[in-house]
């Protein structure tokens, strides 16, 4: 009667749309820009878009940055799609709405608990982007929030992936966001620097997508997606065998690989992986947008894009002369050795 | 399943609070703050250091309460479960958390840059933290991800876990909430005006607002299969769940409930069952004005005339945030192995507008189906249906 393990027939999942807001100007033509800028000061802050279009002028006052970046990468990702209303909406982030809670927490403690206001509390919940954006729609479907560190983007993904594969939904609208707020991430940068996990400035940014168990005009095909919680060095070689044997792919099927190097102690995990592949290209996009929880987020978005636009690929790194279109690409990111992930996009 | 609140350590101490009609709820001692020994909260009585001695933490550890909280209840249900932390490599972890580690980070933030001794809370801000506390204690490393849509968290743990075991993912979830009692919550429901300074009257008439509570509640989802293949105890079944969002306030629900409405509907027809056939229905019943109305109207919505027995159980642990949907999925198996309608504390007179009358006393009843619902801020709604055995 209840079911609990019924043949599964496993729907192919696509990224009709793919937007980034990050610390390149990535948003205003949905494109790579022509001329990156390494993020070498000390906070790489995004680039915020024009948010009229998306955003009343008096709502946007109100908001922080995760919230407007959040629902300015929804809305277009879901316009792109020619999406009106998604069957889900699910969000990652790793410290949440950072800006209102700093508000919130230093309002209590230098007023003594006295004479405070609810707004930047109201605010300050991890839910908030996903909800706002639930409301901006009238969006009355599946609502989500994932909240686990720099596997924030992933669980949401994958809680996606799982809905279309279920054929619960024909459309979810995913993606992460992270902002820098004000404090916080001082103190997190200091122990970055304590542990030497990264050389990078910290960062902010959302990416938001449409996924669909829809082809036409996908974007990518999500193949595979696995996260791993804590992967000794040693073990990578099994964990990637094991993960590409379960996604029926061999390794020379892969042609890119995207990572994660942010500079930092654990990159020799980067560098494993790289010797596994030993001919093909490869690119680290964090110098180009600070180290954050929703930084995996960025990744895919670029995945995206350089599965669906052969020129782009030149214009990353005009060292690449090869401009082969990638068909298959391997995105890896882990945070100081814990929190691993391997995801396959493959092109349409 | 294991559970930790101000009313019991065990599932059977809870159950004992329950049908006495025994509240949890006492002035708040343990968190430093002008509402101490002031306004009613469900507290576990103990200090983060004799907790800690349960888990038998080392002396520089950085274990938040949300995280020592979550240990303790995840530990009891594995045992709970007649397995062994040395069985769990391959199962899956889902645990909801809203503040994650804010109980440290308010008593530190201002010393986090200058002093070294506490910087070590800094890294336990983060609400994936005690999850990988869990993780770790339990020797799981299998998917693990963190949940947080603020107070339907707990359900949507539950939910995710029974999807995940639907769909191949995992057979084996351990699954549930942790939230410790913070200065930020406290002070953040008070400056809404929805804390009571009394124990709270769930579905009155003259409900006041609620009272925080907290809580970690963890249950061990399994397939059949699984679980029949190394003769587990099967407590109960999760047969239905749904997620809706009310898309009408980042606070407020919609004056007819059509979130409520739509997540008890998509879990009414995800397990197969007719409305008539749920016997007992554990409210979220926060005793807010604007949650226990809405929500008397999407009851009336799903079950017309004939509503089931229904409480809300917030009387007795507070409101227990991110954990509520864990503790009141615990409640809800209680019930149903019990054959027991649970008591809905504090009530006197009907809301004038729907007329219905929660049951007040411990009511014996035959139960095959309970639905449990968990609301939150953000319009975030999850109604689970467990079943008996």
């Amino acid at each position: 009667m209840y079911n609990l393990n019924p043949e599964q027939i496993v729907k192919a999942v696509y990224i009709k749309s793919a937007v980034a807001i990050s610390a390149q100007d990535t948003f205003s033509d949905n494109r790579i820009p022509a001329e990156l800028m390494p993020a070498t000061i000390s906070v790489a802050n995004a680039i915020q878009p024009e948010y009229k279009d998306y955003i009343s002028p008096a709502s946007a006052r109100r908001m922080a940055p995760a919230v407007k970046m959040g629902i300015a990468a929804a809305s277009r990702a879901l316009s792109l799609a020619k999406i009106s209303n998604p069957d889900g909406i699910i969000a990652g982030t790793g410290m949440g709405c950072l800006m209102d809670t700093e508000k919130f927490l230093n309002n209590i403690l230098e007023n003594k608990e006295e004479f405070i206001t609810p707004t930047s509390f109201i605010q300050s919940t991890h839910n908030t982007v996903a909800g706002q954006i639930g409301i901006m729609l009238d969006c009355k479907a599946y609502n989500s929030t994932y909240v686990h560190g720099s596997l924030s983007f992933e669980s949401a993904l994958v809680d996606a992936q799982l809905q279309i594969e279920e054929g619960a939904a024909k459309n979810i609208l995913v993606g992460a966001v992270d902002e820098l707020g004000i404090e916080f991430y001082q103190h997190t940068s200091l122990r970055n620097s304590q542990r030497k996990s990264t050389t990078l400035p910290a960062g902010e940014g959302a990416a938001f997508f449409v996924i669909s168990d829809d082809k036409e005009q996908a974007m990518a095909q999500l193949t595979a997606l696995e996260t791993i919680r804590n992967c000794g060095i040693d073990q990578l070689q099994t964990r990637l065998h094991t993960f590409l044997t379960q996604s029926k792919c061999k390794l020379t099927d892969i042609d890119l690989l995207v990572l994660g190097n942010n500079g930092g102690k654990w990159d020799t995990y980067y560098d494993r992986l790289r010797a596994f592949f030993p001919n093909i290209r490869s690119i680290n996009y964090k110098p180009l947008t600070g180290e954050h929880h929703s930084v995996s987020a960025f990744a895919c978005w670029l995945g995206c894009i350089l599965l669906s636009d052969r020129s782009r690929l030149n214009e990353w790194d005009n060292r690449i002369t090869d401009n082969t279109k990638p068909r298959l690409i391997l995105l890896y990111n882990q945070s100081e050795g814990m929190n691993h992930s391997f995801m396959l996009l493959k092109e349409c | 399943m294991g559970i930790i609140s101000a009313i019991g350590r065990t599932p059977e101490e809870h159950l004992s609070s329950l049908v006495q009609a025994k509240s949890g709820l006492r002035k708040l001692q343990h968190i430093e703050s002008i509402y101490n020994n002031k306004i009613p909260v469900g507290e576990i009585n103990s200090s983060n250091e004799q907790l800690a001695k349960d888990l038998t933490l080392p002396e520089d550890h950085n274990y938040t309460r949300t995280a020592i909280l979550g240990c303790l209840a995840a530990k009891h249900a594995i045992r709970d479960a007649g397995l062994l932390t040395s069985n769990l490599k391959n199962d899956a972890l889902i645990s909801a958390t809203t503040v994650g580690g804010m109980d440290m980070t308010e008593r530190y933030f201002k010393e986090f840059g200058s002093n070294p001794e506490v910087q070590k809370y800094i890294d336990s801000h983060e609400a994936g933290d005690s999850t990988h506390k869990i993780a770790q204690q339990l020797g799981i490393e299998g998917f693990v991800t963190t949940i947080s849509t603020a107070c339907s968290s707990g359900a949507n743990a539950l939910m995710l876990a029974a999807r995940l075991i639907r769909s191949g993912m995992a057979e084996r979830v351990i699954a549930g909430g942790t939230d410790a009692l913070s200065k930020f919550t406290v002070n953040g429901f008070n400056s809404l005006m929805i804390l009571s300074g009394e124990a709270c009257k769930p579905f009155d008439r003259h409900r006041d607002g609620l009272n925080l509570g907290e809580a970690a509640a963890y249950l061990v989802l399994e397939s059949e299969t699984a679980a029949n293949r190394r003769g587990a105890r099967i407590r109960a079944w999760l047969s239905g769940y749904g997620n809706a969002n009310d898309s009408h306030h980042q606070t407020a629900s919609s004056p007819e409930g059509d979130g409520a409405f739509l997540a008890m509907n998509a879990a009414l027809k995800s397990s197969g069952l007719q409305a008539t056939q749920i016997d007992y229905v554990n409210a979220h019943g926060t005793a807010t004005p604007n949650n226990d109305l809405s929500e008397s109207k999407a009851l009336l919505r799903i079950f017309g005339d004939a509503i089931p027995p229904f409480s809300s159980t917030k009387p007795f642990t507070g409101h227990t945030l991110a954990a509520a949907g864990a503790v009141e999925a615990v409640f809800s198996i209680l019930a149903l192995e019990n054959g027991v309608v649970l008591p809905n504390l504090n009530y006197k007179e009907p809301i004038r507008e729907t007329g219905l009358q929660p049951a007040t006393v411990c009511i014996p009843n035959v139960m095959q189906h309970v639905l449990s619902n968990s609301f939150g801020f953000g319009g975030n709604c999850t109604t689970l249906i467990l079943s008996k055995s």
